[in-house]
Parts: C-alpha cells; structure tokens; sequence
C-alpha cells in the first residue's frame, strides 16, 4: 500500500471512530453527553476535511542510508523488544525482569559480556534503589512469581 | 511593603532554609530526571518532612524542590526524548532534534536558560501583581479561561504539521480521548468498555511518555547509532544557546506573558503552557517550516512559559487559596501544615512569607542553572554513546515512568497503546502535539463549557473577552489557508 493510501486509511479510521464515539454518546444525560458529542462531532467532519483539503508543501525528507525495507524490518523488531520488555515486567516483575531483559537485548545486539552485565546491574541499582528503597514505590512481584509463590 | 519585600529575602537566606534550598534543589534534580515522578507527585512525597519547619523553611525546601524539578525534566526530553515531566514534552519536537544534530549543548543551553529566565519573570509578576491580582482576576470568569483554551488549541493545531485539518482532527481525538471515564458532575461512564481502570479516565503521564518517548526509543533501535547522528566539534554549545535566548528575547517575553496568564488561570497548567508558546513560536517566526527540525525558538519559548507558568501559577494559590496546577493544589496542603491562611492574610500580615517564596524560586533557579551549566558538557556527552547501550535502560524509565504515578501495570499499557499511535502519526506526517494537548486541556473545556453556559446561558459568547479571543481562534485556525491568498493579494498590488 502506497503512503497516500494508508494516509486515507488512518483518516477513515478516525472518521469511523469519532463516528461511534457521536452515536455511543447518544444514551448519556444531556450533561454527559454534550461536550463528547460535539467533539465527535467536529472530529468527524475535521478527519474528512483532511483528506481533501490541501496540506502544506512537505519538505523533502532529510537523507537516510537506510532502505525502506531495512528501516520495516528494524522497527518491527523494535516493537517486538519493547513488547518484550513489557510481558517481562507483567511475568517477572520489574526487578527480575529489567537486568534479564537487558542482558537479553544487548547480548542479542553483539554487546560483549563486561558491558552488558554492568549495564543490567546499573539498571537493577537504579530500580531498587531509587524506586523501592528511596520513593517506596510498590513495584509488583510478576505474575508468574506470584503464581510460583514467590511473589 | 519594601521592608516586607527585605524580610523575605533575609528569611530564604538564613541558616537552616538556605541549606533545606539546597536538599530541595538536590532531591528535584533526581526526581526531575525520572519520569512519571512528577512534580506534584515528589512534593506530596515531601510534605511528612515538614511539619516541624517554619513557614519560610518549608518553602525554601519545597519551592528549591519544585524551582528545578522541570529544569531538569528539560534534560531527559532534550537528551532522549522522554520528557521527564509532561511540561517538558514541547522540548522534544525541537530539543531531541538538535541533540540528533550534534546540537545537544546549545538546546540545553537555551531550554535552562530559558527556564531561568521564565522563572524570574513568574516570581517578579508574583511580587508585581500582589496589590493588583484580585481585582484583575475578578474581572475574568469561566467563558474567558474556556476561551483561552480554546484558543491554546487553535494555536497548536493549526500551526504544527503540514496540514492544519490534520491538526485540528488530532486535536479532537485528544479532546475525545479527555472524555474517557466518568463523566464531570454526574455518575455516567463514557467509554470505558466496562474496565474499572478506566473510570479515572487516560493520564496525561503515560500518555505523553508512550506518544513521545515510545517513537524516539524505535528510531534509536531502527539508527543503530548514538543519538547524536552528525559529528561536530563543539558539543558543548551552551553559550550559543544561552545568546540565543537573548537574541530571540521578544519571543522569550512573550512565552513568559504566555506562561505567566496561563499560571494565573486555574486547571490550564504548565503542560498546556509549553504547547501554547510553542504555536506562537511557529506562528509569529518568519520561517515557520523550521520547526520541528531543530529551531532553537521551539525549545526557548515552551521552556520559558513552563517555567513561568509554574512560578506564576502561585498567584492564585496565595490571592484566593484556588491552585492554578496540581502541583500547587499539593502546596495548598503546605500551606494548612504551616498554619497559614491563602488570602488577604498573605497579602496583608504574611506578606515577608510571600516574598520569601518568590525570592526562593529566583534563588533556586539561580543554583540550579548554575549547576546544569557545570554539568552539561558531560550531559551532553551522553549523546554520544552507543544507542544499544542506552535503549534498555530508556525502556525501564519510561515504564517506571508510565508506571510510577499510579502503581498499576495498566498505564504501562497506555503507554504503549499511545507509543503505537505515536509511531502512526509520525509515519503518516499527522503531528502529535495536538494529541497532548486536547488531552490535557479536554477536561478542563468541558468544565469551564458546563460552567459558563449554567452561568450564562448562551450569553456568554457575547462578552467582550471572548468574543475578541473567539474572532482570534478562528483567525490562527483559518490563516494557513488565508495566507496564500494574501500573498498574492500582496504581490498582485505591488505588480
């Protein structure tokens, strides 16, 4: 798909959801639903302006050694290491999970082994320290330790 | 008043409030690097530590505190693109984009400076305005502070990105976004998909984290490289930044006015300051297709006017006892501790402690810029390290940081979902401050709205005020559009 294309995409997306978001609001109190309403409202009609009205010239984009398809490729794996990170933190808990998840990615990146393992530990001091001992912040055990009983 | 005016100055200098100054500044230092812990949120935390302080230690400890939290939240946005307060998101657009062009020093350089100089300016108007701030503010009601909103949206939307519908439309999705959660004043629920999590409605903290900082940590990831992609001789820059400051100081008065009225008036808050300025830089600059891609006015002006609505925002706080942002909604609290009544009472018979809390954040700010000046080169420095050695730990701050304000798993999530949308706009060219800023200001339209039409009725679109700041909206939301033709009016003239 062309990038004109996926710009009309998103513009109906917008345009169907502030279209449900107008009739969801039509079952609240007038109090309620006033101010959702004529924001969908406006939204609707603004997400449908933008794909007739002229934008602004664009300037050209600044050079980049990558191809589109390495740059895909790339971000893809990006999102799948920070998604990563996230189900780590949710099963194991941020203390467990942010030093193993950062030996994880850095070793997956070619990092040798001294510079990984003093970055995990850095992470780990910052989160404990500051985190749980400074600001008592209640950082949650995962839910797998919970589930093993050691949370 | 002068002798109340010396007395304040020689309450914040005496043994031990000075040396609480300092505690403060240091402990905003380290707070204000993380996000997620917000302002609001550190000065709660500090609150226990006072009850055995006198009034003017108290605030030399928390003001200190409060003076530098955003100062230093300007480091991480400029540094890393994670604000480290939701008032520092602004910086990004332009700050991170000079850090990615060697530039990281001179963006510093301008964004603290440009703090320091909001700050003073909110102090003084604090000092300024006392014998004049009640009936000034008395004059304003509901349907001049919706407008004003009003208008900060109009600023922004139009101006950012390449098409101001476009602008207009991510606007309404954040207004949108703003009515998640019970509804003001009544017991519905607006679109919560029956998720108690949502009954509190979508925080600004995740928010901003996951669409600003989410995008930056993948292209850090998608470059491989430092942050700082070209290579130049002087990473410092400070000084540069510093001169252009004063090289853009009409700009940088105008961002503390900005930053100053909006202090003034309640519920707008800081984060919705910077965005304000931040339209105004693009739309009173020359060359307004700079913005974006590394203009130093798009870091002075958000900076300026964060800084001086946090100082300015004490006027109403101490005139009326009505905090202009949560984070002197917290001070409020300091305010019962210490036996002190918000009123005529500081204006009048507490008047030295009123001065002592402007002298405090002159004071600290002072400290804490000279601070930043001496560590910069070494802040800046951080650009230049391997970008795989700094994404894992920039993930876990920005989960702290979405995680932190409430304790819950799920702003992480929201963090992410808005990360998601972040990465779209940006690939699509759709701009993302607008988002922000119908999110944070969504809330506050809809109760000055409810406000002024209960009061008013529909009468309140005739008062002067608002008509003129009206007929102002719809001139910046059109002028895009207006603006060609004007030029060929012009130049068909001159032919």
């Amino acid at each position: 798909m062309t990038a004109r294309r996926w710009d009309i995409a998103f513009g109906l997306a917008l345009a169907v959801l502030f279209a449900w978001a107008a009739l969801e609001s039509r079952r609240w109190s007038e109090l309620a639903r006033t101010f959702p309403m004529a924001v969908a409202v406006f939204g609707l009609v603004l997400a449908l302006l933008a794909l007739v009205l002229p934008a602004r010239k664009a300037d050209a984009p600044e050079p980049d050694e990558l191809s589109d398809d390495v740059r895909r490729r790339r971000t893809a794996a990006a999102v799948g290491w920070i998604a990563a990170f996230f189900l780590a933190v949710w099963a194991l808990g941020f203390l467990v999970a942010i030093p193993l998840a950062t030996v994880a990615y850095l070793r997956a990146c070619g990092e040798r082994w001294p510079v990984t393992a003093a970055i995990a530990a850095a992470s780990w001091a910052f989160v404990y320290g500051l985190f749980d001992r400074v600001l008592h912040v209640p950082l949650p055990p995962g839910e797998l330790l919970r589930a093993a009983g050691l949370g | 008043m002068l002798e109340a005016l010396v007395a304040g100055l020689g309450q914040v200098l005496s043994w031990p409030a000075i040396g609480l100054m300092f505690v403060g500044i240091g402990a905003g230092f380290v707070v204000g690097i993380m996000p997620g812990v917000g302002g609001a949120t550190a000065l709660a935390l500090m609150l226990p530590f006072i009850f055995k302080m006198q009034p003017a230690e108290a605030f030399a400890f928390l003001l200190g505190m409060a003076s530098v939290l955003a100062m230093t939240g300007e480091i991480t946005s400029i540094l890393f693109g994670v604000p480290g307060e939701p008032v520092t998101a602004a910086a990004i657009l332009d700050g991170h984009t000079m850090a990615k062009k060697g530039e990281a020093g001179r963006a510093l350089g301008a964004a603290l400076f440009g703090a320091f100089i909001g700050a003073v300016i909110g102090a003084l108007s604090l000092m300024i305005t006392i014998p004049v701030v009640q009936p000034l503010l008395r004059s304003f009601g509901s349907p001049e502070f919706l407008m004003f909103a009003v208008l900060g949206i109009a600023f922004v939307s139009s101006l950012t990105g390449i098409s101001p519908a476009k602008g207009f439309a991510v606007a309404a999705l954040g207004l949108l976004l703003s009515c998640v959660g019970q509804a003001p004043g009544t017991a519905t629920l607006r679109y919560v998909f029956g998720q108690l999590y949502l009954w509190e409605g979508i925080r600004i903290v995740p928010a901003t984290l996951g669409l600003f900082a989410i995008p930056e940590l993948v292209d850090l990831v998608v470059h491989r490289s430092a942050i700082a992609r070209r290579d130049v001789g002087d990473l410092g820059g400070v000084r540069q930044g510093f001169a252009d400051v004063l090289r853009h100081r009409w700009l940088a008065v105008r961002a503390a006015v900005i930053g100053v009225v909006v202090g003034v008036a309640p519920g707008i808050g800081g984060a919705g300051a910077q965005w304000i300025a931040y339209g105004h830089a693009v739309q009173s600059s020359s060359t307004p297709e700079r913005f974006g891609k590394g203009a130093v006015e798009g870091v002075i002006a958000p900076a300026i006017a964060s800084a001086g609505e946090r100082t300015s925002a004490l006027i109403p706080t101490v005139a009326f006892g009505i905090p202009g942002n949560v984070s002197t909604a917290v001070l409020l609290g300091a305010f019962i501790i210490q036996g002190l009544v918000p009123g005529k009472d500081m204006l009048e018979k507490d008047l030295a402690i009123t001065f002592a809390m402007a002298w405090t954040m002159i004071i600290a700010n002072v400290i804490a810029i000279a601070i930043c000046v001496l560590l910069v080169r070494q802040l800046a420095a951080i650009t230049r390290v391997r970008g795989t050695l700094l994404v894992p730990p920039l993930i876990a701050l920005v989960f702290l940081g979405a995680y932190a304000e409430r304790n819950t798993l799920f702003d992480v999530g929201i963090a992410l979902a808005f990360g998601a949308l972040g990465l779209a706009l940006n690939a699509l060219g759709w701009p993302r401050a607008p988002l922000i800023l119908g999110l944070v200001l969504g809330g506050v339209i809809e109760n000055y709205l409810s406000l002024s039409v209960s009061r008013y009725d529909y009468e309140w679109l005739l008062r002067p005020g608002v008509a003129f700041m009206l007929a102002a909206a719809v001139l910046v939301a059109l002028s895009p559009y207006l603006q060609p033709w004007v030029r060929r009016l012009r130049s068909g003239r001159a032919a």
